[in-house]
């Protein structure tokens, strides 16, 4: 498929190369002539000076044959504008997708304008971002969570303490006892989670389980983490006010902090129900004086990186049971498992993320994507296929890939070589990058 | 058992990607075995004779080539592929691929010495088409057909062959292939590197069928067409002939320029107008500068001739352009022997070696495009002159020029007359033969001529020269063909020093 991605930033360079590496052809435009000359260096696609909102550079970057636009430059006009023009030199054919910050851009009516506009897909990344916390601190003991099969199976991550009863034990007596693990990361990359491995402390395991048993499996695994009742968000920004609000919604208690004055007053406008204090995230006398050995989940979420993981760090030193991060640059977030904070919440990973999740839309229903570029993906064959065909055992399954889970009506079958795929199936996969294609095609008609 | 080529990439105290380096010689070894294989095979059914070293050599260097390749992961999956990385695995598949395209021509073609036969493959491989032998009817069919092979696959290039046909280089291929494309500005017209490098092979091959093609319809037999199509598109001057195209009368030679005139235009040119794109401003420019140096320089060799030559009629004309055509784009092809023109027209041949076609083809020399970006930057320096304030913008058609790409440019120029001076010093040092003749030797070698002046000239060999000079000069091919950076940088200490 040829593909316009506009936009050479983090998100911008993050999904040209998982569409290089998924086969498609990419076209990337950037304003900036050094950002477009790192580009080419690094990069399998055809890298093109200019503004992607003019209708020539479109035209050079060959819009009519193009049947997906994806507009992530850091500029929301520039994102919207570019898809008008997109959209009307190519008609319908062409998808398009824009990166939008501004809310007011995507509240209230604007729905309505999106479709006039010829945008089919308008992405906050705050928001995304916001929700994709809330889900994790609200499955204690995961860090981070993931859907699938529209929600009847949950993927949970977990990190191993000291603590927890899956220490030094194989995955196969895990699965004995109904907790069943996908894959796992170690010093930063992931792995397909095979019988004999043994867990280790400080891996991350990727808990797969029933919507209704999800918080008890997770539970066990992270060593009993009791509920997040409490909680703490550093930084008023767009997602910290989001999280802040859903989070007090279902009756936790909040605090926000947040430095800057007439930001902590609108906050406090906003958000009648959580306590809003102007101070630094990394003030040790605040965060002790709130009760920061207490708190069940701290989440730094102002605009600095740097900031966002030295509170995390403070928190976890002060006594925090959980400390998260949110950092924009993947740069740091290979640092994440080095230091003592539990998670960190990329934007743009989670921007990119929705925007894969589109892009493949139909052939793949959900999509999740590890640090390193292994992808946990949601299918569903339609027509008879390869992989229901025969049982698990005979496909021809690349190597590091694994058929995690069949969800069939409400049941949750964790696959052993006799068990076969069926029409109407929703199968989850596990799979490094260069064994994505081939399972895809499995799934084929 | 599946060799895992990450193993290797620290063993190097340098921190080498030696797996890149390992795959990619596999995939060379391979091609060139399968190669050999074949011309054994034609050789066999031809004339029966000598095709023996080809046979063997080629199993041998096929199947162990084939099993890495098979038994090993690619090398995409290398921790990093760094610039660096990358100039020593392009260098490295240079120059193995002639030291093992020297070994039948050696064995078969009673090359006089293993260095003759280094000297023979790499002026093959780099298209310059300088040759060992005296006389070339005697060599056996299979070492005539090789000679042509090495040519035609030099002439598009191995790494190009190499991300074209296989994917072998995985992510570093885009940087080896601009490490090997010739000319200042590199450019790409498609998504992805390997569809250019496929793009860049296919109208390779349409010209060489076309090429043949025309040929036989002037009248030379199929053998003789296959082989000056392969040397004549590829711009690299080896012919089964000794008297090289002056064996054919004016037809054949017409097909000869055109078809050398079409391997010296940048082949981007095909890509964008095959795709009915618009080129560049510049690209056109380049193209009709081409055209005009061409037609200039055949003009002016033709009045230098013009008080010698007693029979002012259209063969000298043809001869004329002829010689142009041959050395512009750097080919090599002989008709009338130049060596024995005036000394205006030999200085001529010797200027004009140096001019070369256009980037991005198959033609050595310094190319059109740098001789254009180096008249502008001189039309800036003098308008700074005469407007000590001036802003002056550097640039050609639609492109502007950053003091980099200048300043990359004027070290390339030095560079690559130093290269040359050095190698003319070290010629006169190592071989017995007069001063114009080791000028002209080097020279035709950087830029990848082929024939020089004096007794390398146009109708003798390179057997005067001794091993030592042969080495030097075919040392002086790679840098010519890898246009000098490339090499150059293996060449300093600080490339190798451990980091």
């Amino acid at each position: 498929m040829h593909i316009i991605v506009i936009g050479a930033g983090e998100v911008g360079s993050h999904i040209v190369e998982t569409l290089v590496l998924g086969g498609h052809d990419v076209v990337l435009i950037e304003r900036d002539i050094e950002r477009a000359a790192n580009a080419r260096d690094r990069l399998d696609a055809l890298v093109l000076d200019g503004n992607g909102a003019s209708p020539d550079v479109l035209a050079a970057a060959g819009v009519e044959r193009a049947r997906l636009l994806v507009a992530v430059t850091d500029n929301d006009d520039s994102n919207l504008i570019a898809c008008m023009a997109g959209r009307s030199m190519s008609g319908d054919r062409l998808r398009t997708v824009a990166r939008v910050r501004d809310r007011s851009y995507f509240q209230g009516r604007s729905a309505v304008m999106h479709g006039a506009l010829g945008i089919d897909l308008v992405i906050s990344p705050d928001r995304t971002t916001a929700n994709d916390i809330a889900d994790a601190l609200e499955l204690p003991g995961a860090v981070t969570v993931e859907q699938f099969a529209n929600g009847r199976l949950v993927v949970g991550e977990v990190i191993v303490q000291q603590e927890s009863p899956a220490l030094d034990r194989s995955f196969r007596e895990l699965r004995e006892t109904g907790h069943v693990v996908a894959g796992f990361t170690r010093n930063g990359s992931l792995s397909i989670a095979y019988d004999e491995t043994t867990v280790a402390a400080g891996d991350h395991l990727f808990v797969l389980s029933p919507r209704a048993d999800a918080a008890r499996t997770v539970g066990y695994l992270a060593g009993g983490v009791p509920k997040a009742k409490r909680v703490m968000i550093v930084g008023a920004t767009e997602i910290g006010l989001h999280l802040a609000r859903r989070l007090a919604r279902t009756g936790r208690m909040v605090t926000l902090i947040e430095s800057k004055r007439a930001r902590a007053v609108a906050a406090a406008e906003r958000a009648d129900d959580v306590i809003v204090l102007r101070a630094e995230g990394t003030d040790r006398e605040v965060l002790v004086e709130e009760g920061i050995d207490r708190v069940d989940a701290f989440v730094a979420c102002t605009d600095d990186d740097g900031d966002n993981l030295l509170a995390a760090l403070t928190a976890r030193q002060l006594g925090a049971r959980t400390a998260f991060a949110l950092v924009s640059r993947s740069d740091y977030l290979a640092l994440v498992d080095a230091m003592s904070v539990d998670a960190a919440f990329s934007p743009r990973m989670h921007t990119a993320d929705a925007i894969l999740r589109f892009v493949r839309r139909g052939e793949v229903e959900r999509l999740h994507q590890f640090v390193g570029g292994a992808e946990m993906i949601e299918l569903r064959p339609t027509e008879p296929c390869a992989a229901t065909r025969a049982p698990v055992r005979e496909l021809k399954l690349p190597r590091d890939c694994i058929i995690s889970a069949i969800v069939r009506g409400d049941d949750v079958i964790y696959p052993r070589g006799g068990d076969q795929v069926m029409v109407g199936d929703a199968v989850v996969v596990l799979a490094q990058p260069r064994a994505i294609a081939a399972v895809e095609r499995l799934f084929q008609a | 058992m599946i060799l895992d080529l990450r193993q290797i990439w620290t063993r190097h105290p340098a921190g080498l990607n030696l797996g890149l380096l390992v795959y990619a010689l596999a995939a060379v070894g391979a091609a060139l075995g399968v190669a050999m294989l074949l011309v054994a095979l034609v050789g066999a059914v031809r004339d029966g004779q000598g095709w023996y070293a080809f046979a063997v050599i080629g199993t041998g260097v096929a199947l162990p080539a084939a099993a890495i390749l098979v038994f090993a992961r690619p090398p995409n999956l290398t921790p990093i592929i760094r610039a660096r990385d990358v100039l020593l695995t392009v260098t490295s598949c240079w120059l193995f691929a002639a030291l093992l395209s020297a070994l039948p021509i050696r064995l078969e073609g009673d090359a006089r010495s293993y260095v003759a036969a280094v000297f023979e493959a790499m002026s093959g491989f780099t298209t310059t088409g300088s040759t060992i032998y005296d006389a070339i009817e005697p060599l056996p069919d299979s070492v005539l057909l090789w000679r042509a092979t090495t040519q035609w696959l030099g002439g598009i290039g191995i790494i190009v062959l190499l991300v074209g046909i296989a994917p072998a280089l995985g992510i570093g291929s885009t940087r080896a292939l601009f490490a090997e494309v010739s000319g200042p500005l590199k450019e790409r017209y498609t998504p992805r590197i390997a569809q250019t490098a496929r793009a860049l092979v296919r109208i390779y091959v349409v010209l060489s069928v076309a090429c043949a093609g025309a040929y036989m319809v002037v009248g030379m037999s199929a053998w003789n067409a296959v082989l000056h199509a392969m040397t004549t598109v590829s711009t690299g001057g080896f012919s089964p002939h000794t008297a090289s195209l002056g064996q054919y009368d004016a037809a054949p030679q017409l097909v000869a320029i055109l078809f050398m005139f079409l391997g010296g235009v940048n082949f981007g040119l095909y890509i964008l107008l095959s795709s009915r794109r618009r080129p560049s401003l510049g690209m056109r420019y380049e193209f009709h500068w081409y055209c005009i140096a061409l037609v200039a320089f055949s003009l002016i060799v033709l009045a230098t001739l013009a008080g010698f030559d007693e029979q002012r009629s259209w063969t000298a004309a043809l001869d004329a352009t002829f010689a142009v055509v041959s050395i512009v784009t750097t080919t090599g092809y002989v008709t009338a022997d130049f060596d024995a023109w005036n000394e205006t027209a030999r200085t001529v041949v010797l200027a004009i070696m140096f001019v070369g076609g256009c980037a991005g083809s198959t033609v050595g020399g310094v190319k059109i495009i740098r001789w254009m970006m180096l008249g502008v930057s001189i039309r800036a320096e003098l308008r700074r002159l005469m407007h000590p304030s001036a802003v002056v913008s550097v640039r050609l058609g639609d492109r502007h020029f950053a003091d980099r790409d200048i300043l990359t440019l004027m070290s390339f120029v030095v560079a690559y007359m130093l290269v040359f001076v050095t190698s003319a010093l070290a010629v006169a040092a190592t071989s017995s033969v007069d001063l114009e003749t080791a000028i002209s030797a080097a020279a035709a070698s950087i830029t990848l001529v082929g024939p020089g002046l004096g007794a390398v000239g146009a109708s003798e060999s390179y057997s005067a020269l001794s091993d030592g000079s042969l080495a030097i000069l075919s040392a002086t091919m790679l840098l010519g063909r890898l246009e000098v950076f490339t090499v150059l940088a293996l060449l300093t200490p600080a490339y190798w020093r451990r980091r």
